[in-house]
């Protein structure tokens, strides 16, 4: 029976150490190429080479984020139902990768994704068909994400500008009664305009809700008073670090003459997550994974249609951080009971197998320790800022061009042949900064 | 024992159970394929849309039109324009199949008659065609005799799902509940001359622990 302890012993250093800890170099490629304002070469390497089953939902979430971020929508859709469909499939506890887990780490376990990116998986498909033009299933995403909100709530509920997208996306489908509710929902949680009240004004008076149409334009002036702005004097849309700061006075948008263009604004890139670690003794520790914590400005817009610059936008910004934070937190308990049933596994079995031999009982201890790795597996192509602009303009073919800070860094954009049409919007996607495609993509 | 007698090749027994064995998981492994005949029964691998949810919504909203009493008081067929079925489900569903099929239907069974709103465009662009003097004029088709539709046949699929609450449990339960309205609504008065509607309500559980 030693004999038989021992040998399985020696068999099990010999898999820990064949576990890897790292995510599929493909992956890493594919991201660096991405990273580096090449999402064609990120897409091939992401198609032809081959991804460990393990991380496959995060091959699936890049290649949906890349394709995104190249104009490759439809391409992007079929990554991101591929997700979700993977998503449903795992959605179970595999008793073999438990077990493994407990004597390796985490990354043993197939990575199954935090409640940031389920819910961020339906935000860029709703951006998808809205682009695409496909307002149906923009409301079919919709309804998906208000699902995941549902059963998070509370870590998610900060995610303003998913929320404003369900909103947009059900009245974009032809839903203003269910556009008006999460329009209404999201007003109440923020406590103050937070660049969607313009856009719910308009929605709750084309439903005759005059009650929620006075709070909304309460809520309006207080920013427009705030901000100075109410008599539209402003030269330019520069907004601040506040997020209340939002030029939106012009309550009575003109639908006869004028349109709308919503920009999907992504700048920045997410923060990675980061090891933790304690210390319970001087050979057993726990590692977990963390958000690091770095104040960061929200994005500061100046636009300019044509020459002219322009005070009545909205804009709903949301940092993918602080969101992805909340979330990894909400699994705190989670991680913390994983890890102590580890520490125990790992004590228990190195203890046994000092007692049948010592070298082997330190080689044992020597493994475990040194396998004791924090999952730090994330959505790495994510942007750090999500931006909901909302721009009125005059029907007919429109050029906007953006000055856009993002802390130190500064970048110039400029969107073309925007079609307008009166009393509709129209949506275009912009990612700036890191990730941000190097050649012009058509 | 099993043994090739042409090569003298002979295994001992743990070789021959191993083979056996080795051999009976292949067949087991193997991908198979068979067809299913769509009317011979229902098939239900979760609790979410599928064919034989489509094959139902589409035969009882057929028959109800067929059986209603609105084909008795006119005097010719009805003339029906579709204007598709919305989908309000939190699913990805093709209800163009939905609509698609009880057109289908309701011609073969030949109590109305349609006008295709699809190929208006197409038909137009072909129409332009003929008579812009590449076609000789014996041939052309004759402008202004398309059919005007009586009625506009639309619908709406909904859903709600209903999850069995976080608690201590082996299996996770969940609830959905399918409603497809249609209706046809008389294009010269506005009003909705027939409605009927369809209910599917289904659960499914799935183990929360696995290999």
């Amino acid at each position: 029976m030693p004999r038989l302890f021992h040998r399985a012993a020696v068999l099990s250093v010999a898999v820990l150490f064949l576990a890897g800890c790292a995510t599929s170099n493909s992956l890493n490629n594919a991201r660096h190429q991405f990273y580096a304002g090449e999402p064609e070469a990120a897409l091939a390497t992401l198609d032809k080479d081959s991804i460990s089953k393990r991380n496959t939902l995060l091959a699936h979430l890049d290649t949906g984020l890349i394709a995104h971020t190249a104009g490759q929508y439809q391409k992007s859709i079929q990554a991101l139902l591929a997700a979700r469909e993977l998503l449903e499939q795992l959605d179970f506890i595999s008793v073999r990768e438990q077990g493994a887990s407990l004597i390796t780490n985490e990354w043993a376990t197939t990575y199954k994704g935090e409640y940031n990116e389920h819910l961020l998986i339906h935000t860029f498909q709703m951006m998808n068909f809205l682009l695409i033009n496909d307002t149906e299933s923009a409301a079919v995403e919709a309804r998906q994400a208000l699902k995941v909100l549902e059963n998070h709530n509370s870590p998610l509920k900060h995610d303003w500008y998913s929320r404003a997208l369900i909103a947009m996306s059900f009245e974009a489908a032809g839903k203003p009664d269910s556009a008006h509710i999460e329009y209404k929902k999201l007003i109440d949680d923020m406590g103050f305009d937070g660049g969607i009240a313009t856009a719910a004004l308009r929605n709750a008076r084309l439903l005759g809700r005059e009650d929620d149409a006075r709070q909304f334009a309460e809520l309006i002036a207080e920013t427009d008073a705030e901000l100075g702005i109410g008599d539209n004097t402003n030269a330019h849309l520069d907004s601040t670090d506040n997020p209340k700061a939002n030029a939106n006075s012009d309550v009575n948008f003109d639908v006869k003459n004028n349109g709308e263009l919503v920009l999907f604004l992504q700048a920045g890139s997410i923060p990675l997550k980061r090891p933790g670690q304690l210390y319970v003794s001087t050979d057993i520790f726990a590692a977990f994974p963390t958000y690091p914590i770095i104040p960061r400005p929200h994005l500061n817009l100046s636009i300019d249609v044509g020459d002219v610059p322009i005070k009545h936008a909205s804009v709903v910004k949301t940092q993918t951080v602080d969101v992805a934070r909340a979330a990894l937190g909400a699994r705190g308990k989670q991680i913390a009971a994983k890890q102590l049933a580890r520490i125990a596994t790992k004590k228990n079995l190195a203890q046994t197998a000092r007692r049948e031999n010592e070298a082997l009982g330190a080689i044992l201890s020597v493994a475990f320790f040194a396998l004791e790795q924090a999952d730090t597996r994330s959505w790495e192509t994510l942007p750090a800022h999500l931006n909901l602009v909302q721009i009125p303009l005059p029907a007919g073919t429109q050029q906007v061009s953006l000055l856009v800070r993002d802390g130190d860094r500064l970048y110039e954009s400029t969107l073309e042949n925007i079609e307008i049409k009166a009393g509709k919007r129209a949506f275009r996607a912009l990612r700036l900064g890191p990730g941000a495609p190097r050649t012009k993509l058509n | 024992m099993i043994a090739n007698t042409n090569t003298n090749m002979r295994f001992s027994k743990p070789v021959a159970i191993a083979i056996t064995a080795f051999m009976l998981l292949s067949v087991g492994c193997a991908a198979t394929t068979r067809s299913i005949d769509p009317d011979e029964s229902t098939i239900h691998y979760d609790a979410n849309y599928d064919f034989s949810d489509k094959k139902e919504i589409v035969n009882k909203l057929t028959d109800s039109l067929l059986n209603t009493t609105l084909l008795g008081r006119e005097t010719s067929k009805p003339i029906i324009v579709t204007y598709g079925i919305a989908n309000e489900t939190a699913e990805h569903i093709n209800t163009g199949g939905i609509s698609d099929d009880i057109r289908l239907k309701l011609i073969q069974a030949g109590e109305y008659r349609f006008v295709n709103r699809k190929q208006r465009d197409n038909a137009l662009s072909e129409t332009d065609f003929q008579h812009a003097g590449f076609v000789p004029p014996e041939q052309r088709v004759v402008e202004g005799r398309q059919l005007g539709a009586n009625y506009i046949l639309a619908g709406t699929l909904r859903s709600i799902e209903k999850q069995q609450p976080r608690e201590f449990r082996l299996t996770k339960r969940k609830l959905v509940f399918y409603s497809m309205n249609l209706e046809l609504t008389n294009i010269e008065t506005g009003e909705i001359s027939w409605a009927d509607n369809v209910e599917i309500a289904r659960e499914s559980s799935q183990p929360i622990l696995g290999w």
